[in-house]
C-alpha cells in the first residue's frame, strides 16, 4: 500500500511542481509591475470599490457564477479612490438575498424574527461574528460600536444586527457582555439561537465557511438601505470612516 | 492513514509553489526610515510581569487599558482585545477569517527573517483560507532583526524595521516609554525551547485512570490507546527508517517527527491525595500532554496539577469536570458533566410551567453534590420551587423517598444514585402522581429498565450525547479502523471519545510541525476541533479560543415504553437539544 502511495505523491507532486513554476511566474511579474510602493498589489485591492465584479472572488474560479444569479450586478457606485494609498482591503458588491422565515433569539433572551427584522423600513447593516473569535470579530465589533455615530449622522433611525455563527457558545449572556464592550445602542441587536437556523442565514447571505470550521470564516459586512434595494456585501475588514462611507453610499 | 494521508495528498500537490517562495527575496528594505525612529525610544527598564499582563490583558503598568487603533482608524482599547487576541498565549500566532498572524516570540523578532518555507507550512497548506490569503502568505516579507528600539517604533507606528507597513489589523498602541519596556521584555521571554516531555526521539504523555473505575471499561479504553499509539509510531518508524525515500516535503520534516510514548499514570485512595501522586508521576517523567483517561471522581485536582504544570489535559473522560471559570485551564472537557446535565433537566422541567414544584433529593458526594447546586440554582431562575435535601447514605435517601412527595410535586429529582434500583421499591411506595416526572442524570439511564414499569414510564433522563440513530460520516472511518484492528467494541462512546482525544494530540503535533510548545498545542486544537473529526459521540465538537467544553447541550430523554433491558439505543430525545442559558459557570 505504501509503495502504490509514494507513486501516487510522485505523480501529485510533479504536478505541483509544474503549477509552482506557473504561479511563481505569475507573481514575479506581478511584483514587476508593483516596483512602486511597499505595499505590492492585491487582487482584492484591485477590486475594492469596483460594483459588482468584487463579488467573483469569493469563488475559485472568476466567472464561477453558477447559482447565485440571484445576486444582483446592478451597482452604480463611483469610488475611484485615486491614490493607491487609499486602496482598500475589501471588495464590495450589490446582491439580493431572500430571509428564511425563523426565530432566533436576540442578547436579552428574545425571539426575533428574522425576515421581519430584516424588512423593517430603515436601514440595516449586519454582520456576522462569535464572541470568542480572537482575531477578526473584535475588530468587527468595534467598528460597529464606532460606527454607531456616524452612521446615526447620516440617518438617525437604522438598525445593527451581528448574528453568532457560534450560536451553541453564544448564548445572550455572552452576546450582552459582547455589546457591552462595543457600547452597543438601543439599534444594535445581536443574534444566537439553534445552530441549523442560524446556518440558514449563513446560507441565505451565502457567507458559508469552509469546512464546516467557524475558524475559517471571513470577515463580512451586508448594509441595505430599505427593503426595496439591494444589499451592499462587503468581504474584508472596513475602518470606520469606511463604513459609514458605504453606508451614506448606499443611501445614495 | 485516514486523515493524515489526507492532509499530506494536499500539501504534496501545493508543493511546488512554495519552493519557489526562497526565489522571491527582492523588494526588502533595509534601512529605517528617520521619520519613525524617534518613535522608538525606551528608556525605562522593562517588567516581563508588567509586560505579560499588558500581553495578556490589554492592561498598562498603571491598570488602565492600553489604546491603540487598528484598521486605521477604529479606536480600540485594551478591554476589548490585547496582544494575546490575535498572537495567542504561545506568541506563535493564529489564522483566522483570512487574516495571518504572525508569530512574535522573542527568538523570531530578534533574528531576521528567513526564507523558510516550512515555518508557514501549516498556513500555506493545512488550512482552508481565502485567496488573498495565500497570496499575502507568498508575498516576500523580509525585515532584519528587530531590535528594542525598532520593536517599539512598530508596535506604536506599525512601521517594522525593513520600512514596511505592517498588516492594518495590527492595532497601532500608543505605549508610555514604561509599556513598551515592559511588553518587550515579556515579548523576549517568549522562547522557540521545547516544552517539557519531548526529547529528541519520543514525545512522551500520559493516560490518567483513577481508583474505582471498571475493569471492563479500562481494557475497552487501553485497547484503542495502544492500537493507536501503535499505528502511530509505526507510520513514524517507516518515515524515519528510510529519509530518502520522500520525494520532496516530507524529508523536511523528519525531525520533527517523534515516537508518541504513553505512559498511564494510576492514581489511588481518595482524591485528595491525587495532588502528591501526580506530582512524582511528573517528576518522575514529564509529559508534555494527557490524553483522554477514565474519572471517576471530580477531575478538579487533576485539572488543579494541569495547570500548575501547563500541561495540556486533553479530553479526559468525566461527569466532574473542573467548571470553576479561570482565566486560563489547561483542561480541554467533552462538556460540562453532571452540572449540565442537571441544567438541561432543569431546563426542561420548567419549560411551559409559570411555577414548577420540584422535590430533590441527592447523595452527598462530588456527584449528588454537584448535580442538586446546579439543579436549584437554575431552577430557581427559572421561577421553580425547588425544596432540596440531601442524605448521606442511600438507605437514608431511599426511605426519604418513600415518604415522599407532598401534593402537587410536579418532580422528584435525584442525584448521586447511579444504580436507581436502590430506591426501586421505595419508589413504588412514594405517594407521586402519575403525570409527576421523576428526574434523573444519564449514569442512572443503565440500571434503570429494573424499575416497575409504572415507575419506568414516569422515569426522564438527562443526555448529554448523540441520540440513537444519527450517523456521523466519521463513524464509518473509526469503525473500520477498530474493525481491522480487532479492537471490540464493547464500550462504543468512551471508546470513540477516547480515539477523538488521540486525534485531536495527532492533528495538534502535526500542526506544531516541531514547535513543541504546550499552549500552542491547546491553540492549534481549540482551532481544529470542529474540523468534522467528530465521531459521533456529541451531535457537535467544537471549540473556540479560550473554549474548553466541546459539547455545549444535552437531551432529555426517556426510555422506551418496550424496553426490558435499558440501553442506549432504546431511548428517545423528547425535548430539542438544550442549551441551558446564562449560568455564571458556563464559560471558559
Amino acid at each position: 500500500m505504501n509503495r502504490r502511495l509514494n507513486t501516487r505523491r510522485l505523480l501529485v507532486a510533479l504536478v505541483g511542481l509544474l503549477l509552482g513554476a506557473m504561479t511563481t511566474a505569475g507573481t514575479l511579474r506581478a511584483a514587476e509591475r508593483d516596483t512602486g510602493g511597499p505595499g505590492p498589489a492585491l487582487p482584492v485591492q484591485e477590486h475594492a470599490g469596483h460594483s459588482g465584479g468584487g463579488h467573483q472572488l469569493e469563488h475559485d474560479q472568476p466567472g464561477d457564477h453558477g447559482g447565485h444569479a440571484d445576486h444582483g450586478e446592478h451597482g452604480e457606485h463611483e469610488h475611484d479612490h485615486d491614490a493607491p494609498k487609499s486602496a482598500k482591503n475589501y471588495e464590495k458588491s450589490l446582491a439580493s438575498y431572500r430571509m428564511p422565515n425563523l426565530a432566533l433569539t436576540d442578547q436579552f433572551g428574545r425571539d426575533v424574527d428574522v425576515a421581519a427584522l430584516l424588512a423593517e423600513d430603515r436601514p440595516a447593516l449586519v454582520q456576522f461574528i462569535f464572541t470568542s473569535c480572537s482575531t477578526i470579530c473584535p475588530v468587527m465589533g468595534a467598528v460597529f460600536g464606532k460606527a454607531q455615530g456616524g452612521i446615526a449622522a447620516v440617518s438617525p433611525d437604522f438598525r445593527m444586527v451581528s448574528i453568532s455563527i457560534d450560536p451553541e457558545y453564544d448564548t445572550p449572556e455572552r452576546l450582552l457582555a459582547f455589546a457591552a464592550k462595543q457600547n452597543a445602542g438601543r439599534q444594535w441587536i445581536f443574534l444566537t439561537g439553534r445552530k441549523d437556523e442560524v446556518m440558514k442565514v449563513v446560507r441565505a447571505f451565502d457567507v458559508l465557511y469552509e469546512g464546516d470550521n467557524k475558524m475559517y470564516h471571513q470577515p463580512y459586512t451586508f448594509i441595505r438601505w430599505s427593503s426595496d434595494r439591494p444589499w451592499t456585501r462587503i468581504r474584508g475588514l472596513v475602518g470606520v470612516e469606511e463604513l459609514v462611507e458605504e453606508f451614506s453610499a448606499a443611501g445614495r | 492513514m485516514i486523515h493524515r494521508g489526507c492532509n499530506r495528498w494536499r500539501a504534496a500537490a501545493s508543493f511546488g509553489i512554495g519552493i519557489f517562495l526562497s526565489l522571491l527575496s527582492a523588494g526588502a528594505r533595509s534601512e529605517t526610515p528617520d521619520a519613525v525612529r524617534s518613535a522608538g525610544a525606551v528608556a525605562a527598564v522593562g517588567d516581563p510581569v508588567a509586560g505579560e499582563r499588558l500581553y495578556r490583558a490589554g492592561l498598562r503598568a498603571d491598570g488602565q487599558p492600553i489604546r491603540g487603533r487598528a484598521q486605521g482608524d477604529i479606536e480600540i482599547s485594551g478591554a476589548q482585545f490585547s496582544c494575546s487576541s490575535c498572537h495567542r498565549r504561545s506568541g506563535y500566532g493564529s489564522s483566522e477569517g483570512g487574516v495571518y498572524v504572525p508569530p512574535i516570540l522573542g527568538d523570531f523578532l530578534y533574528a531576521s527573517s528567513k526564507a523558510d518555507r516550512n515555518r508557514i507550512f501549516k498556513e500555506l497548506y493545512l488550512e482552508a483560507q481565502p485567496k488573498e490569503f495565500w497570496s499575502k502568505l507568498r508575498e516576500p516579507r523580509f525585515r532584519p532583526a528587530y531590535t528594542d528600539e525598532t520593536l517599539v517604533v512598530a508596535l506604536r507606528t506599525g512601521i517594522d524595521p525593513g520600512g514596511r507597513t505592517l498588516d492594518a489589523t495590527m492595532p497601532r498602541f500608543d505605549l508610555t516609554d514604561q509599556d513598551a519596556a515592559d511588553l518587550v521584555a515579556h515579548l523576549k521571554s517568549l522562547k522557540t525551547d521545547d516544552h517539557p516531555g519531548v526529547d529528541a526521539e519520543a514525545v512522551h504523555f500520559a493516560t490518567v485512570f483513577t481508583p474505582d473505575i471498571a475493569m471492563e471499561e479500562r481494557a475497552a479504553v487501553e485497547a484503542v490507546l495502544e492500537a493507536f499509539v501503535g499505528w502511530i509510531n509505526l507510520d513514524i518508524l517507516g518515515d524515519r527508517s528510510n529519509p530518502a525515500f520522500s520525494p520532496l516535503y516530507r524529508s523536511d520534516f523528519l525531525h520533527t517527527y517523534r515516537r508518541w510514548v504513553l505512559h498511564r499514570w494510576e492514581l489511588s485512595g481518595p482524591p485528595e491525595a491525587w495532588h502528591e501522586q501526580l506530582d512524582a508521576f511528573y517528576a518522575e517523567r514529564p509529559v508534555f500532554a494527557m490524553i483522554g483517561g477514565l474519572i471517576e471522581g471530580p477531575h478538579a485536582p487533576i485539572a488543579a496539577f494541569c495547570n500548575r504544570t501547563r500541561t495540556p489535559c486533553v479530553f479526559p473522560i468525566t461527569n466532574l469536570p473542573d467548571n470553576r471559570t479561570g482565566d486560563y485551564g489547561y483542561s480541554l472537557y467533552f462538556d460540562r458533566g453532571v452540572e449540565l446535565e442537571a441544567e438541561a433537566l432543569a431546563h426542561f422541567l420548567t419549560t411551559g410551567t409559570d411555577a414548577a414544584q420540584i422535590e430533590q433529593f441527592y447523595l452527598e458526594t462530588f456527584s449528588g453534590s454537584t448535580g442538586a447546586v446546579a439543579f436549584q440554582r437554575y431552577g430557581k431562575t427559572r421561577g421553580a420551587r425547588v425544596v432540596s435535601k440531601g442524605f448521606s447514605s442511600v438507605d437514608a435517601l431511599a426511605a426519604a423517598v418513600r415518604s415522599c412527595c407532598t401534593k402537587g410535586t410536579d418532580a422528584l429529582v435525584v442525584w448521586g444514585v447511579d444504580d436507581p434500583l436502590a430506591l426501586g421499591s421505595a419508589l413504588d411506595a412514594a405517594s407521586l402522581a402519575r403525570s409527576a416526572v421523576i428526574g434523573l442524570p444519564s449514569a442512572a439511564l443503565t440500571h434503570a429498565a429494573g424499575l416497575s414499569g409504572r415507575r419506568l414510564g414516569q422515569a426522564r433522563f438527562a443526555w448529554p450525547y448523540e441520540k440513537p440513530g444519527v450517523l456521523h460520516p466519521r463513524e464509518f472511518d473509526v469503525r473500520a479502523w477498530m474493525g481491522s484492528r480487532r479492537i471490540r467494541l464493547s464500550h462504543p462512546r468512551l471508546q470513540f471519545q477516547t480515539y477523538f482525544a488521540l486525534t485531536m494530540i495527532e492533528h495538534g503535533l502535526e500542526h506544531l510541525l516541531g514547535d513543541f510548545n504546550r499552549d500552542y498545542l491547546i491553540e492549534l486544537i481549540e482551532h481544529e476541533a470542529e474540523k468534522n473529526l467528530n465521531i459521533g459521540t456529541h451531535p457537535s465538537l467544537a471549540l473556540g479560543p479560550g473554549q474548553r467544553f466541546a459539547s455545549k447541550g444535552a437531551y432529555v430523554v426517556r426510555l422506551t415504553a418496550s424496553s426490558t433491558e435499558a440501553s442506549e439505543n432504546q431511548i428517545e430525545p423528547i425535548s430539542d437539544w438544550i442549551i441551558p442559558l446564562g449560568t455564571s459557570t458556563a464559560g471558559h
